[in-house]
């Protein structure tokens, strides 16, 4: 089976890798049709995903296991939801799209929006000048954070230029640094993978 | 002496229910007693108004790609708000789509206001969601259709005037990439490169440090960053007339503003209070 | 103060988050395990509206059976996860191969041109400025990107000229890395304004903007 697997991989890899230097209707058709195909199999992962929070949640709850009545909070939202985008449908004004905006939307900005306190509470309780490395970071921080408002024009244009000078060439070469190290580790495992060197994916069963 | 030393050490070591407060009133107090900060708009800014105002005079449609949900919408919907108001404003054109499933609400919430005066059809389509972002943006280099069988409210492509002028990237003047996520760079490799399509991003603060690589190598043409930018783009949306109501980015800079300060002012005690228990404990 | 019911439910969902910032209590794990329950939902639905139905099964439905049927057949192999056996379990890894393997294959060109070549070309070629901050400005982003991958070769030890530009890599990673923080600062402000607005602006009514 490990075979055939490694097969598929290195033809659909192969020819993934190589549709963009064979120009030729047939390529172009074909690569289209796979580009699609992972489209939808990747919707369905997505349902994979779903089911089997929703089956973990049944299974909490009948073994009456710790934290249920959680899990009946989950597997109730996650029911109430899937029923009103089925019969209601999805469009504005439905139910669906009320429990979009009323229920889901402030639940989820909520829990990122607690994240100010914790930054502002971290950052009070890092930002130490304990070495050059820190202190380096600790000036670029407070450069930006005073800069990149309006008060930063209050207390002088330079705090803004200064800002913008540290994130278009120090923060761009630093960052250029690691996205060519990125580009690079991801083509090489890209690479490995077609080439069956790199068999993780397979789970316990790919060497 | 060393009872002053000890107090001041002791500024290392605030209560984090203080900083707590501190925060939420710097947030609410600018409403009721406005700071009157004024927003300049910036070069990078400007760059962002340039391109839109461009793509939306140049007869042909704009991609926008909604690409935030919930979580980021006071940063990015501000973005999206008066990208779509821009659009709308100087008669252009928008295709609108999303990768990610949250997106969908999200833009469907703003093209609801937006395009109040507009016909859905010919001035703007709703392709809805799709998972895969490579393998969608590398399709629609070639055909809408491989993909988007019918918009995001179920009718075929074919029967939406504004998707017969739409086949592929060839007929697009821009994409606008309005995101919290690392999908603009998903767009940069599959439709920037391959294609040589023109990009221009919005990014929440957190995302837009990665993205200045891209955007001095030309990858992305602008890049608005977070919520300052988002309020200087609105600013100039307004010089220009096209803001279709107050821009909450604009508006919110007083309390961002102080919060800032109030964090730089922590940041400040908490390094005194530890210098001085290092002296202390020399 | 708001009439609508559903104003009401969110802020109640708004304060259940937020009472999280005192301590870990009974209304935010209510709050927390109701939004994972809804988002899965939502993903769901809109999993089957916007791909799986109009992609799969209207075209199977309306046309027959076609080419819709190997992405219907991948699907329900991915889906082989859920039953029992190592048959089901097996029929997966099929689906995964094929996932990971169009994957790689679009990677591999595209990384190297967006990340590596391009973004190797605009350091060597850059625009004439007419400024002197400019000019200073792109000399830095050049040695900030040699000695930032400098510092991350470690198939050497960083000693000698490796040691001395690893260090001058390090130190602008910090900068890179200070303005990044700040950054996020401006971002998470920026979503607790949001809230704010719309707890007195929207519920409360205390606020007009």
């Amino acid at each position: 089976m490990t075979l055939v697997l490694r097969v598929v991989v290195l033809v659909f890899g192969l020819f993934m890798l190589l549709q963009f230097f064979l120009v030729h209707p047939a390529v172009s058709w074909l690569s289209g049709r796979l580009n699609q195909w992972t489209n939808i199999v990747l919707g369905a992962s997505l349902f994979l995903g779903v089911v089997s929070l929703g089956r973990a949640q049944v299974r909490t709850i009948s073994k009456k296991a710790a934290g249920w009545g959680y899990a009946a909070v989950t597997l109730l939202g996650l029911i109430v939801t899937v029923l009103a985008g089925f019969i209601g449908g999805v469009e504005v004004g439905g139910l669906f799209q009320k429990i979009f905006d009323h229920l889901l939307f402030p639940l989820e900005a909520m829990t990122f929006a607690l994240l100010a306190f914790y930054i502002a509470s971290a950052s009070f309780r890092a930002f130490r000048v304990r070495s050059v490395e820190a202190t380096v970071m600790l000036l670029a921080a407070v450069i930006v954070i005073l800069g990149r408002v309006p008060l930063g024009q209050i207390l002088g244009s330079v705090w803004s230029d200064v800002a913008r000078f540290i994130l278009e060439y120090p923060n761009a070469g630093a960052k250029r640094a690691m996205t060519i190290g990125v580009g690079l580790g991801a083509a090489a495992m890209s690479i490995k993978v077609i080439l069956g060197i790199e068999r993780t994916y397979l789970g316990s069963g790919g060497k | 002496m060393g009872a002053l030393r000890d107090r001041v050490a002791g500024l290392a070591a605030i209560d984090r229910r203080v900083i707590f407060v501190v925060i939420i009133a710097a947030v609410i107090l600018p409403f009721y007693v406005p700071l009157g900060l004024k927003v300049t708009p910036g070069p990078g800014s400007r760059r962002f108004f340039d391109e839109v105002d461009r793509a939306a005079r140049s007869g042909r449609p704009v991609l926008v790609s909604v690409d935030f949900g919930p979580d980021t919408e006071a940063e990015n919907g501000q973005m999206l708000k008066g990208v779509l108001d821009h659009v709308f404003g100087r008669g252009g054109k928008a295709v609108v789509l999303t990768f990610q499933p949250t997106g969908r609400g999200v833009a469907e919430r703003y093209l609801k206001e937006a395009g109040r005066a507009k016909i859905e059809g010919r001035d703007y389509v709703f392709l809805g969601y799709k998972p895969s972002p490579a393998n969608v943006m590398l399709n629609m280099g070639r055909s809408f259709d491989l993909d988007f069988t019918t918009d995001a409210h179920g009718t075929p492509l074919g029967d939406l005037p504004l998707m017969r002028e739409v086949k592929s990237y060839a007929d697009l003047s821009l994409i606008v990439a309005v995101a919290n996520n690392a999908i603009p760079r998903f767009w940069i490799q599959f439709a920037v490169e391959p294609f040589k399509v023109p990009l221009v991003t919005g990014l929440t603060g957190t995302m837009s440090p990665q993205f200045y690589p891209y955007l001095q190598a030309g990858q992305t043409r602008a890049l608005l960053a977070g919520m300052q930018e988002a309020a200087e783009y609105e600013a100039l949306l307004k010089e220009a007339g096209l803001a279709s109501s107050p821009g909450l980015a604009l508006r919110g800079m007083d309390s961002q503003s102080l919060a800032h300060a109030a964090i730089v002012l922590f940041i400040v005690l908490g390094n005194i209070g530890y210098l001085a228990s290092r002296r202390r404990k020399r | 103060m708001s009439a609508d019911p559903w104003v009401w439910a969110a802020a109640l969902c708004t304060l259940a988050v937020f009472s999280f910032l005192f301590r870990d209590n009974v209304l935010y794990r209510i709050a927390e395990h109701l939004l994972v329950g809804v988002a899965a939902g939502y993903m769901l639905v809109l999993t089957w509206h916007d791909v799986l139905w109009p992609e799969v099964f209207q075209p199977i439905g309306s046309q027959g059976p076609g080419l819709a049927l190997v992405p219907l057949a991948l699907s329900l192999l991915f889906l082989g996860r859920l039953v029992p056996g190592s048959l089901g379990h097996q029929g997966s890894r099929i689906a995964v191969a094929f996932l990971v393997a169009v994957s790689a294959g679009v990677n591999i060109s595209t990384q190297l041109q967006a990340r590596v070549l391009s973004q190797a070309a605009a350091t060597m070629a850059l625009p004439a400025t007419g400024s002197w901050v400019d000019a200073f400005g792109q000399a830095v982003l050049v040695l900030g990107t040699l000695t930032g991958l400098s510092y991350f070769y470690f198939s050497r030890e960083h000693r000698g000229v490796l040691g001395v530009s690893a260090r001058i890599g390090a130190l602008t990673l910090m900068l890179a890395f200070g303005a990044a923080f700040g950054y996020t600062v401006m971002s998470r402000i920026a979503l607790l304004i949001g809230r704010v607005l719309f707890l007195l602006r929207d519920w409360l009514g205390v606020l007009s903007v």
